[in-house]
């Protein structure tokens, strides 16, 4: 048999081991990482987590959470607030350290300004583009106050609440969850924000409570609610409150390194 | 033989070679990858092997080294698509340079066809990116718009279709300025009187932007700064909803450009004192938005005074009422809604109604009697988003209402009994309609969608077009592009063609397309097929010659 009829068994393998390799690199390039789901533009609705069972409940355990949380000393509060419009998402999140009743060290996030602000006592600054600048201080710093007079309007209204199920994991331990719809005339009095300006076209709004198993603390706070805007339309407002580190050493406030060099260097 | 008039061109297989591997990579291999997975890959693999054979072995080293060198060098040149000029250029240089000299010395392949198989590709990339080839299998690109966004203002550019007087409409987008110090200062001149404007104009340096309009003139699209008598029938929501509310939206007119700009919403001070009360999220952040919805309508009023144009919306709700004038006569008619959403015919073909979406709640009124036709309350499982789109699924006339929920699901309205749920996705389907056309005369509506990939478990969604047919979605086709957004069918002039304007997501570019029915994938396997054969037939022959030149 002449020579060049007759390939070697070696050569044969290394030719299928090079196809093989060709053809799979080939294969390979299509397995390019995918361009996620835009953020900040989604057309998701409310919560998605679902819950087996539901059975109704009382305002105990909230009470006794938020009297729990008014007595502690230091915690931290992570927050995110969404304002969705069609497929476009608006909003900020919080990130800071809570001291009762007068310090506070907290950073936020919106629309490509990270913000932040610190308070002692009567003393306050915050900045926006960089520039500390004073601020006006904010009264009682705590989030609880906040809880404790929601409760009391709920129970004087008697609104009703349910407990759902199962338990859900919040930060560091497991939490019984609690629900309820609250009517929007009984959370639309007196807004901070702008006396003028009244929500007018609100839905009813779902708040569910995570209260922890452990120690029976506040964990975990989420809203949501329909809302018509003149001049912009239908919005889903979604916020989602965490506190975590309760009375833990590292919720202890120093004062924001960013701030002191501003003010050290200002002469 | 006469040499010298002989010109050797064995360089323009290389060259036409280079650009099919760029093609069939992206027309065929990256979405069977994308729709297929695992089996997709398996059918690539299929396929290179059969090609792999196709070649004769005497030319396998430098025939594969030139395919995966032209692979290669595509990809390097489209990554660099969105780089400052001076630096595009010089790497698009470096890299061929440096994939010459290599390919060169590894597979001895002669320069000539390795440069000019650069240039074409580079060139193939300068006329139009290989990431945006995804469209051309269903689109010829009318216009691609280069407007310079700055993704941590916006996430994409706003595509607002307004019309304009004799039924004509145009398109208007913004378009990041690149401003100058000298620039800032006319701008710091032209600012406003109140104690934040200073500070408002200074810190949005580089992130202001231009209003620009996109009109057609016969076929021709050209962009230029928007005129005062087009925006006035803007809706000033369409410009400042990507920044709403945690940004308050500012306009000003200089030297003839109008000119936008945003500011924080907020101080740290108000931000903590909504931190500091977070059972009152929900009507606190409602009124903080209802007061920036204010000051923007107020700025842009303002901006409309300043050019001696009044606002010309058309149909408007104010006050729970929907007043404007329609085709000469005016209308006002108290409303429930908040929102107006669309023109059409929604309870049966030529029954001129308008569209308005509630909190939870869609009406339709007519447009001719000026009364309420009918409504539908959404369920609280799922309830109606603000994200709802219009258009026909067939050749009835009717216009269908895609809502895009969660699931997104199709109503067909009705005048008398209730609205029907004729579509629903899939329970964890995150498909999303963005509207529908025709195309051409004599066809079916196309329903164009973001739709996940078919096997791939990734939520990432693909611009997809769908038939409704009894109940289900066909697909017709499917552009495998991921960042498309802001999707609108138009008609630029009343009786001329219907494009399809978008955006891309985290990009300063958006499109306007117009449907083709070339086939140019199977053109584009056709032309893989001849190849491969081509190559088969080479290793016959061959074959046949040695076989014939055995002494017996």
């Amino acid at each position: 048999m002449p020579r060049f009829q007759r390939k070697k068994s070696s050569q044969k393998l290394s030719r299928f081991v090079g196809l093989c390799g060709g053809a799979t690199v080939l294969a390979l390039t299509g397995c390019s990482p995918s361009t996620m789901t835009p953020i900040g533009m989604t057309n998701q609705s409310s919560q998605t987590v679902s819950f087996a069972g539901k059975s109704f409940s009382s305002w105990s355990a909230l009470k006794d959470s938020v009297s729990l949380g008014l007595k502690s000393r230091q915690y931290q509060e992570k927050d995110a607030v969404n304002v969705s419009h069609g497929i476009l998402v608006g909003g900020f999140t919080v990130y800071g350290r809570v001291n009762p009743p007068d310090k506070v060290s907290v950073a936020f996030h919106q629309n490509g300004y990270n913000p932040s602000f610190y308070q002692q006592g009567l003393s306050a600054y915050g900045q926006i583009t960089g520039h500390w600048q004073q601020s006006p201080a904010v009264s009682d710093l705590n989030v609880f106050p906040s809880y404790a007079q929601f409760v009391g309007a709920m129970t004087a209204h008697h609104v009703p609440v349910y407990k759902l199920q199962p338990a859900q994991y919040v930060v560091d331990e497991y939490c019984d969850v609690y629900q309820a719809t609250v009517p929007a005339k009984l959370v639309s009095a007196l807004p901070d924000w702008a006396s003028t300006y009244y929500p007018t076209n609100m839905s009813d709004i779902v708040y569910t409570f995570y209260i922890g198993q452990k120690d029976g603390e506040l964990r975990q706070v989420t809203t949501s609610s329909d809302a018509a805007i003149s001049g912009v339309g239908s919005v889903q407002i979604q916020s989602d409150t965490i506190l975590f580190a309760i009375n833990q050493i590292g919720s202890k406030i120093t004062i924001d390194p960013n701030l002191y060099n501003s003010l050290l260097y200002q002469y | 033989m006469n040499r010298r008039a002989r010109v050797k061109i064995d360089w323009l297989p290389f060259l036409l070679w280079s650009i099919l591997v760029n093609a069939v990579n992206i027309w065929i291999i990256s979405p069977l990858v994308e729709d297929y997975f695992a089996l997709g890959i398996l059918a690539v693999f299929v396929l290179a092997a059969v090609w792999f054979m196709s070649i004769p072995p005497k030319w396998r080293k430098k025939w594969i080294t030139f395919t995966v060198f032209s692979y290669l060098l595509g990809t390097a040149i489209n990554s660099v698509t969105f780089f400052p000029l001076v630096q595009r250029v010089g790497l698009m240089f470096i890299m061929s340079v440096a994939m010459i000299v290599v390919v060169y010395f590894y597979a001895k392949l002669r320069v000539l066809p390795l440069m000019l198989s650069s240039v074409a590709i580079i060139g193939c990339n300068l006329w139009l990116p290989f990431q945006d080839w995804t469209f051309l299998t269903h689109f010829k690109i009318v216009y691609h718009g280069k407007a310079g966004l700055n993704p941590m203002d916006f996430p994409s550019l706003p595509m607002v279709i307004v019309p304009t007087q004799g039924g004509h409409k145009v398109l208007v987008t913004l378009s990041n300025l690149k401003e100058t110090k000298s620039d800032v200062e006319t701008a710091v001149a032209a600012a406003g009187s109140s104690s934040d404007d200073l500070h408002n104009v200074i810190q949005s340096f580089n992130h202001r932007y231009q209003i620009v309009e996109i009109s057609d003139n016969n076929g021709k699209f050209t962009m230029g700064p928007a005129k005062p008598n087009d925006i006035a029938r803007l809706d000033p929501s369409q410009l400042f909803s990507s920044y709403f509310p945690m940004s308050t939206v500012y306009w000003t007119s200089q030297n003839g450009t109008l000119i936008q700009y945003a500011a924080p919403s907020g101080s740290p001070y108000q931000l903590m004192q909504l931190a500091n009360d977070p059972a009152q999220y929900p009507s606190n952040v409602l009124a903080m938005s209802e007061q920036v919805s204010q000051d923007n309508q107020n700025n842009w009023d303002k901006l409309l005074n300043s050019l001696g144009v009044k606002p010309h919306q058309g149909l408007t709700i104010s006050n729970g009422r929907l007043t404007g004038t329609w085709n000469g006569h005016s209308i006002d008619v108290p409303v429930d809604a908040m929102e107006v959403l669309a023109t059409g015919s929604f309870t049966g073909p030529n029954s001129d109604e308008i569209l308005l979406e509630g909190t939870n709640r869609l009406e339709i009124v007519s447009l001719n009697t000026g009364h309420l036709v009918t409504s539908y309350v959404g369920s609280a499982q799922n309830p109606l988003s603000s994200d709802v789109r219009v258009g026909p699924i067939d050749d009835s006339g009717q216009d269908i209402i895609f809502v895009n929920g969660s699931p997104a699901f199709i109503l067909k309205a009705s005048a008398s009994g209730p609205w029907q749920e004729i579509y629903t996705a899939p329970p964890k389907s995150s498909l999303r309609f963005e509207g529908s056309a025709v195309f051409g005369s004599d066809k079916t509506p196309e329903i164009l969608t973001d739709d996940p990939s078919l096997m791939r478990p990734t939520p990432t969604r693909l611009f997809t077009s769908y038939t409704y047919r009894n109940g289900q979605l066909y697909r017709n086709w499917r552009v495998y592009q991921s960042n498309v957004v802001n999707v609108s069918p138009v008609k630029f002039s009343a009786n001329g063609p219907t494009y399809v304007v978008l955006s891309m997501f985290n990009q300063g570019q958006f499109f306007v397309l117009s449907r083709h029915f070339i086939p140019v994938v199977p053109i584009t396997s056709a032309l893989l097929g001849l190849s491969v054969l081509l190559g088969f037939i080479l290793r016959l022959r061959k074959g046949e010659k040695r076989n014939a030149t055995i002494p017996a």
